[in-house]
């Protein structure tokens, strides 16, 4: 006589077989102690791994759970708030700086440590003058001349050829009006050791920059 | 417990009332962390990876469609978490022999009657070290049959098995789990 199968006896047990099967296991169950005795250890275990349904947990779980739910649910809204507002604010910051005008943002927005390392090197001329800051700004602004950086010791300043000659025109003026010595021997100023700096000359060039050294 | 059914808890919490989520741990706290536990074997580890899947759940809640039970998507949830949890701890190993997990086996269960406060019982601790020494795929399976005493459907739908797969696998972890049993004399 065939033995009924563990496999067979589990699907006997969860009552998944047919009629036909499930009376022909019953039957042979009648007459097989063997069968009975492997129904029986496979009901006592299922019988076992059904009261580890007893196992829980502590009744503080749902409370402390729900804290760190709740901890982690209002600081994902708040940095989704925090995050809005920088975003906002940097749309604003970026609209504001597209709008200013290119004056500003060319002259006063760089670092004038770094403006200054790079046009050194591009000076055509320095100019020496006891004008102050102010004044050197006004006379710069009243000939269309581009402030390219500034401090209170010095203006750069690029300009076409004729505001180039407007200006140091004037800066002699303002010179000699102080009973100041000084003309032209400014320009074409060249540092000492720089051999290589750019002679100036009208006829092959559009703009120049140049240095007004300030008092 | 609550008296909502689930899905109203749901659309509770969805609508802003945190608070709702509490009745949904209750009523599945025990469940989760059984099944978590007999995975990991260790209480503490179970008890915050229970905790993990209740806050991923509520993270993802405003994903669940509602078109299975509410179970069936939380257990999806938590054995996709363990999957993930045991390929990042690969390495880990759990010694079931060691005294100090010997200790970790009884299960403290907060009930009224002081002396069921924890499993004791013997033939329990064997179970759950055999229970626990199962493949995956058979282990899954059993807690979710004859602990949780799932249908073969839910089953099925939880573990994205053919129902077919998952009764050659219920029949099959019970024959693996009884030899083992009868090999330490429970049977």
């Amino acid at each position: 006589m065939n033995h009924i199968s563990v496999h067979k006896l589990s699907e006997y047990i969860d009552g998944i077989l047919d009629a036909h099967e499930k009376d022909a296991i019953a039957s042979h169950l009648a007459e097989c102690p063997e069968c009975m005795q492997n129904l029986l250890q496979l009901q006592k275990m299922i019988s076992l791994l059904s009261s580890l349904k007893t196992m829980s947990m502590p009744a503080s779980f749902a409370t402390d759970t729900l804290a760190r739910v709740k901890k982690q649910y209002y600081q994902k809204r708040y940095y989704r708030s925090v995050r809005g507002s920088v975003i906002a604010a940097a749309i604003v910051l970026i609209a504001i700086i597209t709008m200013l005008p290119d004056s500003i943002k060319h002259d006063q927005f760089k670092n004038p440590m770094v403006q200054n390392t790079q046009n050194n090197s591009k000076l055509d001329c320095i100019i020496p003058t006891n004008m102050d800051l102010n004044t050197a700004m006004m006379v710069i602004q009243q000939h269309h001349a581009r402030v390219l950086d500034y401090s209170n010791s010095y203006v750069i300043v690029e300009s076409d050829v004729n505001s180039f000659s407007s200006i140091r025109q004037i800066i002699n003026n303002y010179e000699n009006y102080r009973h100041n010595a000084i003309s032209n021997v400014g320009i074409n100023y060249m540092p000492q050791g720089d051999t290589n700096y750019p002679q100036l000359s009208h006829a092959n060039k559009k703009k120049y920059i140049f240095r007004l050294q300030l008092r | 417990m609550s008296e909502y059914s689930d899905n109203e808890l749901i659309d509770r919490v969805i609508a802003g009332d945190t608070d709702a989520f509490a009745d949904i741990i209750t009523r599945y706290q025990n469940r989760i962390f059984r099944y978590v536990y007999t995975r990991v074997y260790d209480y503490d580890e179970a008890c915050d990876m229970t905790q993990d899947i209740f806050l991923i759940t509520m993270e993802s809640l405003k994903t669940f469609r509602k078109e299975s039970q509410f179970s069936t998507w939380l257990f999806s949830i938590a054995v996709n978490y363990c999957k993930n949890h045991r390929r990042k701890n690969r390495h880990k190993v759990y010694s079931i022999n060691s005294a100090q997990d010997e200790t970790e086996i009884q299960i403290p269960d907060i009930r009224q009657n002081q002396e069921e406060l924890v499993i004791t019982n013997e033939s329990l601790h064997i179970m759950l070290e055999e229970l626990h020494k199962l493949p995956d795929d058979y282990r899954d399976i059993l807690v979710l049959r004859d602990i949780e005493g799932e249908s073969y459907t839910k089953i099925a739908q939880v573990l994205n098995l053919s129902l077919a797969n998952v009764k050659v696998r219920i029949h099959r972890g019970r024959e693996m789990l009884k030899s083992r049993l009868q090999q330490r004399g429970l049977l």
